[in-house]
Formats: structure tokens, sequence, C-alpha cells
């Protein structure tokens, strides 16, 4: 069979995979409404943010500077002219143009056409560049840096190329390491920055921005370096909402991490036997993206322990209750697989994540739903209910709305199954059949960051 | 937006979001991944629908959108993978392995670069042309052919190494579908 048919039969055996959308239309009016509303009382836009979840945000702690770039379709994309502290400094430009354009040695030789400056400047981090060049016919765009004053050809990449949206270019951002933004947009465009998602004593996760100043359409920005993995970024143009993005970032090595802290003293009154990498993923899944320092929160260990069921996984989930500096608690729930791609590899993911006001007493039964991905390369997942009740629990009821799907004995409490397909509550009960608790089942839909800057 | 054109919308996402989800899955590998990017473009054709629909058809909006928004945030997966170790850039499948020969080339496609899997996408599963593929890329012809090509060859390349020739090879012999 041709490559090119098993390629047919591949797409066509995913495809049928694919879980049905889920009331795409309310929800695009919903964010459609929300960005709307922004727009009144003087904010910006839009589209891209509708990407994040805090899962996803987790993902801006990946180790490598990320830029940006947002734009609507539109005409063919157009360079700009040079801008920055170095744009009249034609020799310096011509260098840079004449730069040869990275190439993985995998993908061979590139054609080259169309090479354009866009940025090129001294900052505090050093001297930066903006190139754009058509790639084997494509736009893709390039963050270039080196030390202040060096010269063109010492300027390194400061990640991958990506590629330029076939629309004009709303605008161009990067972040460094150390706290540096630059955004390249247009002259008049306001241009706005929040440096964290902060999480009020109300449990309500809120970001506010600042308007920054620009110069010929160029804001350079200094930011605290420990939030550069946490920046939002907001552009506008004649005020329309409909220019906007965000960016990921990356944590500087100085940044204090709940990795290179000793939490074993906090595990002793944890139940289950959590596993001290798994409990440090989960704070630190919440942690980063709110830029806090370990030092900054207060956590109990709720539960720790495998997630494995009849010997089929490597893994692993824990629960913690993250008390944050507003009082605001968070309860978060993460796994972590080992996989079968190398000895060391493994697959980490977020299941649970709800804030609750300063004061409220939590839950006392825990449900969460764990999707865990065995292979990095497939969408596979198995699915797992973890469920930390009362110790005075006994067994527990799942349910699908009213419906019994099955009743599970406790161990000390505890338990974790496969997971029964429809299941949203649970409810447990102690040995004379009172319940205790019913709550449920918690996942990644009560995080998400949606496109007001709130998490509910 | 007037009432007519909120109902046109709402009809064309009734009618269409399960099969252009489904082309999102194949762009990004992964479900949730593709509900997030096809919402991104679902809202941008809502913010462009009364234009829009004047000149060019909904669907080919909306996968030109998916398309080009994929690739910018194809890094912030819902899930990220953790490795300390040189991870194999290919992945050696046990002889006796069973895995279907599809799930290895979908974990091939994986690795492809996101716009030369984009063009495999489109041109093998939603049966566009190289000049309507082009269209939807933003780039010649000419591109969509040079890269559907290599993506291919690196398909071939890639689910021929000698070490899982024994197993891979004989589920491609003509009349030995995958078990």
């Amino acid at each position: 069979m041709s490559v090119e048919q098993q390629l047919r039969d591949t797409f066509e055996r995913y495809a049928e995979k694919t879980p049905a959308p889920v009331d795409a239309h309310a929800t695009v009016l919903r964010r459609h409404r929300r960005s709307q509303r922004r727009r009144l009382v003087g904010g910006i836009a839009v589209a891209a943010v509708l990407a994040l979840a805090i899962p996803v945000t987790l993902q801006g702690l990946d180790r490598s500077p990320a830029g940006i770039e947002i734009a609507e379709p539109g005409p063919e994309f157009v360079p700009s002219r040079p801008r920055g502290s170095l744009s009249t400094d034609a020799k310096f430009l011509a260098d840079l143009v004449a730069k040869s354009w990275p190439r993985a040695p995998e993908d061979g030789p590139a054609a080259v056409t169309d090479q354009h400056v866009l940025f090129a400047g001294d900052v505090s981090a050093g001297r930066w560049a903006r190139l754009v060049a058509r790639v084997d016919g494509v736009w893709m765009g390039l963050w270039l840096a080196g030390p202040t004053g060096a010269d063109a050809a010492v300027l390194t990449p400061m990640g991958e190329a990506d590629p330029v949206q076939p629309g004009w270019q709303a605008f161009v951002g990067y972040i460094h390491p150390r706290g540096v933004l630059v955004v390249l947009a247009s002259e008049g465009d306001v241009v706005e920055v929040s440096e964290r998602t902060e999480v009020g004593a109300d449990g309500v996760a809120r970001r506010t921005y600042r308007q920054v100043e620009t110069a010929d359409g160029v804001a350079v920005v200094e930011l605290d370096a420990r939030t550069s993995s946490s920046v939002d970024l907001r552009v506008s143009r004649d005020g329309d909402p409909a220019i906007g993005g965000t960016t990921g970032g990356s944590r500087t090595g100085g940044v204090e991490s709940w990795f290179d802290r000793d939490i074993s003293t906090a595990l002793i009154d944890s139940r289950g036997t959590p596993n001290r990498l798994q409990v440090k993923s989960a704070l630190e899944s919440l942690t980063a993206p709110l830029a806090l320092a370990p030092s900054e929160v207060s956590f109990t260990a709720v539960w720790g322990g495998s997630a494995d069921v009849q010997g089929e996984i490597d893994a692993d989930a824990a629960v913690v209750d993250v008390q944050l500096p507003s009082g605001a608690h968070a309860l978060v729930g993460n796994w972590g697989a080992r996989t079968g791609s190398s000895e060391f590899s493994s697959m980490s993911g977020t299941s649970l994540l709800h804030l609750y006001p300063a004061g409220t007493v939590l839950p006392t039964l825990i449900a969460m739903r764990c999707d865990i991905q065995i292979d990095p390369q497939s969408a596979e997942t198995r699915g797992r209910l973890v469920v930390v009740a009362p110790l005075s629990a006994t067994s527990i009821r799942v349910l699908a709305g009213e419906d019994l799907l099955d009743v599970v004995p406790l161990t000390d409490g505890i338990t974790t199954i496969a997971f029964p397909g429809g299941a949203d509550r649970v409810v447990a009960l102690d040995a004379d059949g009172v319940v205790l608790a019913d709550e449920p089942i918690g996942g990644v839909t009560d995080i998400r960051l949606i496109d007001d800057g709130s998490i509910r | 937006m007037t009432r007519s054109y909120d109902d046109e919308f709402a009809r064309f996402v009734a009618a269409r979001s399960r099969a252009l989800l489904r082309t999102a899955h194949l762009l990004t590998g992964d479900p949730g991944a593709a509900e997030d990017l096809l919402q991104i473009a679902l809202l941008k054709t809502y913010r462009h629908w009364p234009r829009l629909t004047n000149r060019e058809a909904p669907d080919a909006f909306v996968r030109r959108v998916m398309v080009t928004s994929q690739a910018s945030w194809w890094r912030r997966r819902r899930v990220r993978e953790d490795s300390a170790a040189v991870v194999p850039e290919r992945g050696v499948a046990d002889a006796t392995d069973a895995a279907d020969i599809r799930d290895e080339l979908w974990r091939v496609l994986a690795r492809l670069p996101v716009r030369m899997r984009a063009v495999l996408v489109l041109r093998y599963w939603e049966d566009l042309s190289e000049a309507e593929t082009a269209r939807v890329l933003g780039c010649s012809a000419g591109t969509v052919k040079s890269q559907a090509s290599r993506g291919l060859a690196r398909l071939r390349t890639e689910l021929t190494p000698s070490e899982v020739a024994p197993t891979i090879l004989s589920r491609l012999a003509p009349g030995k579908e995958p078990t």
C-alpha cells in the first residue's frame, strides 16, 4: 500500500476519533461578547487568549524564550522599514540582511529571499534584531541577540524562526528571560502590558494592564524578570480590539523554584504516599504562571499516590491545597507518567485547579479526572478517576447526572479507578451508608483562563 | 452583527463544526488543542462574517485561520513533555509490537514541521488541489508541491528504519491490512 494511501487511512482513522464539538457556537458568541465588553471599558482584544487555559499557560514554562505573532488573515505581508536605535546604521542593517538564515540540518538548504530587518537596536539585555525573510517561499521571522555593541555577525537566534502570518502583522513581541520586552507595533498603536495574574481574596484571578510608552511604534519595556513567564500583552489600533495577543516567555535560571526546595517535612501529614516530585510539579504548575515564589505561599499536600490501575501505567498523581498571598486557596491536582520513549522521559498534566475565596472551608471530598498521556507522540490517554474522601468514608457512588454508574469501595478514604464514561459526580458514604459528601468531578473545565482575564 | 448574519453563522457552525474539528485534530494531533484551535478560528470568522460571506467560502476561511494560527501557538500544548535525557529521534519498535502501522504513521506525522503537516492534511484529508492548498497557506503552489513531496519522503524514510523494517514493512505489504 502506498504511503499516500496509508496517510489517507490514518487521517480517516484519527478523524473518526475526534470528539464531537462542544457547543461551539455558544462558546464563540460568549467570547465575542466578552471581547466587546472589554472594548467598552477601554480594553483591547482577543482571540489568541482564547487558546489559554491554565494547563496551557503552564506550557509557557517551556525553557526557551517565546516570540509571538498574532495577526488576522488579510493581504500579503509587507515588511515595515527598520526601526530601533540602529535603524539608521546602514552598514549594520546591510550586514543583518546578508546574514544566512538558520536551518536545521535535516531540513536541508533553504531558499531564502527578501530578507529584511524590522528592528535593530540596543536594549538593556543586549543588542537585538528582528529579521523576516521568505524561506522556501514562506515568510518567516527570527529574533537575534548579542552583546551590546556587537557586530551583526555576532548576533545569534534567540529561538526558532516562526512563520509570519499571511495577513498584515498586528505586532510582533519578544520577551527575554531578563525581563526585557520589545513590541514592534505601528505608530499610534496602544500597547498595554500586564506582568502577572493576581488572585484576590475573593478567589478570582485578574490582570491589571498598564499602557507603556512607544516611540515610532516600538515599545521597549523593562519588566521584573521574575514575571517574565506570566506577562500578557495587548495591542490596539484605532481602538480596534481585534488586534491583540499574549506572550509566553521564559523564566530565568535564578528564579526560585519548587524543584530547588526540600518539601519532605511538609509531606509527613499527607494522605497516601506522595511522590515529592509530583507534589513539586503541582505547586510549580500553580505558582509559576502566577509569578509567585515558593516563599510567598503555604501549602498542604492533601494526597499523593499512584494513578495506576492494575499495572497498566507507571504514573503518579497528587493533590495540594495552596494558600495564596491574598488568603485565597487553590486546590491543584496533577499527574505525571513515565513514558516509554526514553528511560527518563515523562509526561505531566494538570487535572484540577479550583480557586476558593479566603476563609472558605475546602471540600472534604475531592474527585478529579486525570487523562494520562502515556505516549508523547500520540493523543491516546488513559482516563483515571482519583477520589480523596473523608477518612470515615468507606465507599463512593459514581454518578452521571442521576444515573448510578458504579459503587467503589475505598481504602483509607482513597481510590483510583479507570474513569467511568460520563461520570460527573461522586458521593462519599460511610459504613452505614450515610452520605458524607457530594461533589462534582473537578477537571480542566474548571480552570479555564477566559478571555476577560479571569480564572473561574 | 445583525440577526440574519448571526443566524447564518449559527447555521454554518452547526453544519460544519464537526468536520472542521476533525481537520483541526489532524492539524494539531491533539483533540484538546483542536478544540481550542477551532474556537479561535470560529471567533475570527464570526468577526469577519459580514464581509466573508460575500467573497469566499467560510470553510476555506476557517481552514486558513486554523492553519495560520496553529503554527504560532502549537508549542502551548495542554500537556507538556519533560525529558531529562535525549529522546531517540525515531521510536524503536519492538519486533513483537502489535501497534498499528497507522499509529506509527501518526507518530511520525507529529514530528513533521507544522506547515509540512498542514500541507499533508490539506492535500490528503481535505483533498485540496495544490493551488487551493497554496491559497490556504498563503504560499505558492510550488512550495506546496515541494512540501508535500518532502513530507511524504519523510514518512517513507521514517517508516522504514532498519530496526523496525521486519514488522512495519510486513504491514505495508499489499493485501496485509494492519491488525
